[in-house]
């Protein structure tokens, strides 16, 4: 049981440290030295891509094969899409439609002959004509859903027949890495193939098998996950000095460690190959996973 | 037409809240414990020490408390004969007297010509205290705490408490446990959540807790994941029985939770997913308007899922982002009339499951 007269000397001092590094590394240095200024989702794969402190997660980015990088940023809310980009050669017709919210032709920036921005975007409006910014238009579908979920699902599945719990689960990206990686589970690429800032409720990179993206939930626990390496705190200062903060303790570092091995395991399998032929029974399968870590330098203890 | 493993769960189920005494002496001369441990071959002319060491050991004294090598081979002799066999798991094992060892016998300091029902009677009246110390500290470490062994000595006077009245009611069950469950002490803040969830506890526990509905197939997959993460019923890995808390834990058996659970969650909202809504409604009192708030609901729901919440403001407020979900903030922020309730919103139902997705692979999940 709880022994509460015990103190800890150490305790006050590590929790001001503990802050001061919360403080240096605040979100806005994360996203800087991501390269990102804003979040998402955003995919990645690229050496183009440095963080501050190095952790498996961006050593695994770096590695990748392509210098592209690709990233989603997903608005949630609502925009009128033709006040954003404003179809000036039918301006008469735009603003009719919504005579209240519509903005002024003195306030349109042009951008073509068809097209104009709103004077308070006007930073865009520069790398236009260097080619750097790109609108399509008017996306949009017939019957449109009113629920939040359905209406997310539609755009990020984009299949308007089937799509939600009740049809096909899967996102445009999630099909897009089912066919370039048609061996993901059994054999995935070094680094993630995506990474998700936002809830796992989102469906674009959800295949028929899995999700392709490696997903936090906001982009503090993709911070916290990038600056240690693990996911879960074990500082002691978290836990009480009795049996419950001894077991969340614990527990947290077994989840830590889950995160962590599987991660290692993965490496080592990916490095090492069986070269000999194994028998095709559950014992001998065993056998060449093991051999294949081993060759791959997982460094087992004992096994 | 006999069964051993009927006999057996029987027995387990007449005499888990009766007498213990009673549940000893039945349970020695069970096929199943006969067959376990060598019963079946404990011949008078060539005793088999298994099950008298047992008996001591595990089942009532605990490991070389006051008693001797020499009590459990004159023990094993007193219970030799139990060795007609028939065919196995057809027909029921009986005593034959020719295979009894019929000499004289000294049992914890008693001697005479013993048979099975003496070596009990003599058991319990020989170390009546010994067998209530080391049971009610069993039934303390299974239901309030895994560590009866703390400094102050709180959980020691308990169970001197448990084990006076197992004495005083002829070693009757359901007094201690009665007992037990109406402390203070049993609801003691650090008494709360401390023991980690076994495989069943793990799966049962949320079937329970959720009200959500199932059938044979979803117990049958429990069942199996429980087998999946070593603890198929009835099967346990030693005679010692599951040794419980932390041996339930590691990185394979935490990935074999992760996967399992979410699974189970899935196919629960799948078969009805406004059950889900149901389930977050139940935590709050709708007539006070929390219904439209989210953060409320969210807290209601980690508040009874988890057995002292989540750790920290920090971890809350990573469930409330999961919770609120995709639906917009000025949905949340309609003031005395805001337009987001969890009773009317379509969107109730997906956002209590993905709570629950999240918190089952939290490590307070764990805990109970």
């Amino acid at each position: 049981m709880c022994d509460t007269h015990h103190t800890d000397p150490h305790k006050g001092l590590e929790h001001d440290g503990h802050d001061q590094e919360h403080k240096s590394w605040s979100r806005r240095s994360f996203l800087q030295a991501l390269g990102i200024a804003g979040s998402g989702s955003m995919m990645l794969g690229s050496n183009m891509l440095t963080a501050s402190a190095p952790s498996p997660l961006t050593a695994a980015i770096a590695n990748s094969e392509t210098d592209k990088i690709l990233i989603l940023i997903r608005l949630s809310g609502g925009n009128d899409g033709l006040s954003t980009v404003i179809p000036i050669e039918q301006y008469d017709s735009y603003a009719k439609a919504r005579p209240n919210i519509y903005i002024p032709e003195s306030k349109v920036l042009k951008l073509t002959d068809e097209f104009g921005i709103p004077s308070y975007m006007k930073s865009l409006q520069p790398m236009w004509s260097e080619g750097q910014f790109k609108a399509v238009h008017g996306v949009g579908y017939e019957g449109q859903s009113l629920s939040h979920f359905t209406g997310s699902d539609v755009f990020a599945n984009t299949d308007l027949t089937s799509t939600g719990f009740s049809g096909l689960n899967t996102g445009w990206m999630g099909r897009h890495f089912e066919e370039c990686y048609p061996d993901y589970l059994v054999s995935p690429p070094p680094a993630p193939a995506a990474i998700q800032i936002g809830q796992f409720g989102s469906l674009v990179f959800q295949g028929d098998e899995t999700n392709y993206a490696f997903v936090t939930s906001n982009v503090e626990q993709l911070e916290e996950i990038a600056e240690s390496g693990v996911r879960y705190g074990l500082e002691q200062e978290l836990f009480n000095d009795c049996m419950y903060g001894d077991q969340l303790q614990f527990l947290r570092g077994v989840a830590n460690t889950t995160y962590e091995y599987s991660g290692v395991i993965h490496e080592a399998w990916s490095r090492g190959a069986n070269q000999v032929e194994y028998q095709e029974n559950s014992f001998a399968k065993q056998l060449a996973l093991l051999a294949r870590l081993i060759k791959g330098n997982l460094e087992l203890r004992s096994i | 037409m006999y069964s051993i493993s009927y006999s057996y769960v029987n027995c387990l189920q007449r005499n888990s809240l009766g007498n213990f005494k009673t549940f000893t002496s039945e349970i020695g001369i069970t096929d199943a414990m006969l067959y376990y441990l060598d019963g079946v071959y404990n011949n008078g002319h060539n005793p088999n020490e298994n099950y008298a060491r047992e008996l001591y050991e595990l089942f009532t004294l605990g490991e070389g408390n006051n008693y001797t090598e020499e009590d459990i081979v004159e023990t094993a002799r007193a219970l030799s004969g139990y060795v007609e066999r028939g065919e196995l798991g057809c027909e029921q094992v009986t005593f034959d007297p020719e295979k009894h060892d019929t000499d004289s016998k000294t049992i914890l300091g008693q001697t005479g010509n013993w048979g099975y029902d003496d070596v009990i009677n003599i058991l319990f009246e020989q170390r009546p205290a010994e067998i209530a110390g080391f049971i009610c500290k069993k039934l303390y470490e299974f239901f309030v705490h895994p560590d009866s062994n703390d400094n102050a000595g709180n959980a020691q006077v308990i169970i001197s408490g448990m084990a006076d009245t197992f004495i005083a009611n002829d070693f009757e069950i359901a007094p201690v446990l009665s007992q037990l469950f109406k402390s203070q002490h049993f609801f003691d803040d650090e008494a709360i959540g401390v023991i980690i969830k076994s495989p069943y506890d793990f799966y049962f526990n949320i079937l329970k807790e959720s009200s959500f509905s199932y059938d044979d197939t979803v117990l049958a997959s429990l069942i199996n994941y429980s087998g999946l993460l070593s603890q198929r019923m009835f099967d346990p890995f030693d005679v010692a029985g599951w040794q419980r808390n932390r041996s339930w834990i590691n990185t394979n058996f935490m990935i074999g939770r992760w996967l399992t659970i979410e699974t189970i969650m899935e196919e629960f909202f799948n078969s009805d997913d406004e059950q889900f809504r149901a389930f977050g409604l139940s935590l709050v009192s709708v007539n006070e308007g929390n219904a439209s708030n989210p953060d409320v609901i969210a807290r209601a729901i980690i508040d009874f899922i988890l057995p002292k919440g989540l750790l920290n403001d920090s971890e809350y407020n990573k469930a409330y982002v999961i919770f609120r979900s995709d639906v917009q903030e000025q949905y949340y922020e309609g003031g005395s009339t805001p337009s987001w309730s969890l009773q009317t919103s379509m969107e109730g139902p997906t956002q209590v499951y993905l709570l629950l997705q999240y918190l089952a692979r939290q490590p307070e999940f764990q805990l109970k």
